[in-house]
């Protein structure tokens, strides 16, 4: 589900960035989509969303997640960093360099779930994350997915 | 103004009409509901105010025309009457029904007799004044459902009393139409009128009374199979109101009485099918009243102080006297006589004064039986008698069932929906944080014994809702529970009302948004409460509980 919905293009690489600057960036990414009504709209709802408990889910994953009004499909991004990303906590420490944005319509209460619950389940694979962590594109980081 | 009143007036068509009379009617009806005066009252004033007394908006003529909307509201009364005659109600007070009845129409049949031949003989020769108290007898004891149902709804009343008066009240009709047959046709036979007997007098009503009950009870037992089928209210009201329509206008073909024969399909129907008869009496009721106005704006419009005489009014004093003491009279000596409950020998007295459907018809029947002085005068005094204690009639039925303390006892549950607001039904249930955790959420859930939970921001305002679906689909994903929060799994919020916000408006909401919960805010939109359903239906189930047990 979660490859499904994951464009080559809307994963990007970044470098030296702090988490609110990273999920900027996400935000921008998935409004370029064209399947969102507002950006500025949903950069709130995903700074708010952070304030209520770091979306870093620990093995230097994190995985920003929002339902949002305006939003026609689900859309994902994801963005991956060279350097530890300055200020995402995660629940066990480990610095988080690889985040995936998770975009949904605002009544899609069970899509949200199961497509995080399949995020989760596909980044618990340390060869993934290597492999994710060691490309040096999106088109190397789309495959390693696969 | 001549010309002013041609231009306004000449050209009023039938629906401009209905809709000038059910306007007004309910103008007037509420208006005299805020003088603490039956509505009823209000729509025979307007009436009046329409007539040819005073406007001349509705004539003679018009009246005719619109006969059969009159037809069709003594055809719902009459229908809707049927429910009241239950079988259990007449194995437990028929005995006392009969011996009230006979009393008060055989009261009244005799105290206007005697009067009204007395009276009669100052102004016309005996053998006059004897036909004139020969006719007048019978018309006068016959009571009218129409006048006392609308007050007793109106007043939602239950008890001996109510059920008392529906019975006498239904069954009275009887008695005038067989009195009529019997004295018609001496009087007739008295002024040398020979050209029908005595028996064939008696066959005559007979053949209507047995003919209503045939047709009744065959299209109640149809009605009943046919309704069983259906539950949707829409298509339960088409087909009672096309049955009602049906058997009006088979009535008036086969020559039989159209009310009794509605009764008496109300009647089998509500006895057959008692589970289902709430429903459709229900759903008749929802919508009759604009029949119901129109009905009383032209007993009203019936009205015309041109036709005034001496003698007429001498026979309108006397009537009405003599009508309502013999009826008074009467119905307290039957109620003592068969041991009726204290509240039914008191009361019941005062409730009898309506006269409309039966006594207009047998006027009628005077008139064209009748012709010249003695049809003309009958024709008149009934029908000003009938607007006179159409009048008076529902300011004392209001008066009796009142001090008897039956109003406000036939209370319905969509009654206690209409009277309930949100802070009625709302629990002060704990709210959940949008940043609780799910561990957190679940001990609420297993704390309280709510299905649903409001979902509030750092300010208390509600932002969504928790459900128990949406607790186990979070819990379906194990691996999940430590990563959300309230904020991810809610549902947004669908629906917020203010404390006071009526039920019936939060129902229909709910309905249209497809969820039955609704969240109550304060004037600064802050949570304050909950609704679910099943909370409406609690409330609902314990206002019932509590009126069952008052009554």
């Amino acid at each position: 589900m979660f490859i499904e919905n994951l464009e080559e293009k809307n994963i990007i690489l970044v470098n030296a960035v702090d988490k609110d600057t990273v999920l900027k960036k996400l935000c921008r990414v998935i409004f370029e989509t064209g399947k969102v009504s507002s950006e500025e709209i949903l950069e709130e709802r995903v700074l708010h969303r952070e304030k209520l408990m770091s979306t870093g889910i620990g093995l230097g994953v994190g995985v920003p997640h929002v339902r949002c009004e305006g939003v026609k499909n689900v859309v994902l991004a994801m963005a991956v960093s060279d350097s530890p990303i300055a200020g995402y906590d995660s629940i066990d420490g480990t610095p988080v360099r690889i985040v995936v944005m998770i975009v949904v319509p605002e009544h899609n209460h069970r899509q949200h779930i199961l497509i995080l619950s399949d995020i989760v389940q596909l980044l618990k694979d340390s060869a993934k994350r290597t492999a994710i962590l060691s490309a040096h594109s999106s088109e190397e980081i789309y495959k390693s997915l696969r | 103004m001549a010309f002013l009143h041609n231009i306004i007036f000449s050209n009023v068509n039938i629906l401009l009409l209905i809709g000038l009379a059910i306007f007004g009617g309910t103008f007037g009806g509420r208006l005299f509901q805020k003088l603490r005066i039956p509505q009823v009252v209000g729509y025979i004033v307007i009436g009046i105010i329409l007539g040819e007394s005073f406007l001349n908006i509705i004539n003679a003529k018009m009246l005719a025309e619109l006969d059969p909307i009159n037809s069709f509201a003594l055809g719902l009364i009459g229908f809707t009457m049927g429910n009241e005659l239950r079988l259990n109600v007449f194995k437990k007070y028929g005995k006392q029904f009969m011996s009230i009845l006979f009393y008060e129409a055989m009261g009244a049949f005799v105290c206007v007799f005697v009067l009204i031949f007395i009276g009669a003989s100052f102004m016309f020769s005996l053998k006059m004044a004897f036909v004139f108290a020969l006719l007048f007898g019978p018309i006068s004891s016959a009571t009218a459902a129409a006048g006392t149902t609308d007050v007793l709804n109106e007043y939602k009343t239950k008890g001996i009393l109510t059920t008392t008066l529906l019975g006498i009240v239904a069954l009275d009709d009887v008695f005038a139409l067989f009195l009529y047959a019997i004295t018609s046709s001496i009087a007739g036979n008295f002024l040398g009128h020979g050209d029908v007997s005595l028996a064939e007098n008696i066959l005559e009503p007979l053949y209507e009374i047995g003919g209503s009950v045939v047709v009744g009870v065959i299209s109640g037992l149809l009605l009943s199979r046919l309704l069983n089928r259906y539950t949707d209210k829409d298509r339960i009201l088409d087909f009672t109101l096309g049955a009602v329509l049906f058997i009006l206008g088979l009535a008036a073909v086969l020559k039989i009485d159209m009310i009794m024969t509605s009764m008496i399909m109300g009647t089998i129907f509500a006895n057959k099918v008692p589970k289902k008869s709430s429903q459709v009496f229900g759903a008749v009721e929802s919508f009759a009243p604009p029949i119901y106005i129109l009905f009383f704006v032209f007993v009203g419009a019936k009205f015309n102080i041109s036709q005034m005489s001496i003698p007429i009014a001498v026979f309108i004093v006397i009537f009405l006297i003599a009508r309502t003491a013999g009826k008074m009279l009467g119905a307290n000596l039957g109620a003592r006589l068969s041991k009726a409950p204290l509240k039914v020998q008191k009361y019941l007295p005062m409730c009898l004064f309506s006269q409309s459907g039966v006594a207009i018809a047998l006027s009628i029947i005077s008139s064209q039986r009748f012709p010249g002085v003695i049809g003309n005068t009958i024709l008149i005094v009934v029908t000003t008698t009938t607007f006179v204690v159409q009048l008076i009639g529902p300011p004392f039925i209001r008066y009796a069932v009142k001090k008897a303390d039956e109003v406000n006892k036939d209370i319905t549950e969509s009654d206690v929906i209409k009277s309930m607001r949100a802070k009625d039904v709302m629990k002060s249930l704990p709210a959940i944080r949008e940043d609780q955790t799910v561990q957190n959420i679940v001990h609420t859930f297993s704390e309280n014994d709510s299905f649903d939970y409001a979902v509030v921001d750092s300010d208390n305002k509600p932002i969504g809702c928790i459900t128990v679906a949406s607790i186990k689909d979070a819990l379906s994903t194990e691996n999940l529970l430590s990563l959300l929060v309230a904020a991810d799994i809610m549902e947004p919020v669908g629906y917020s009302v203010t404390p006071d916000t009526s039920v019936e408006v939060i129902q229909h909401e709910m309905s249209i948004h497809a969820i039955d919960y609704a969240l109550v805010v304060d004037a600064q939109q802050n949570y304050i409460g909950f609704i679910e359903n099943r909370f409406i239906d609690q409330f609902i189930s314990k206002k019932m509980l509590e009126v069952s047990v008052t009554v």
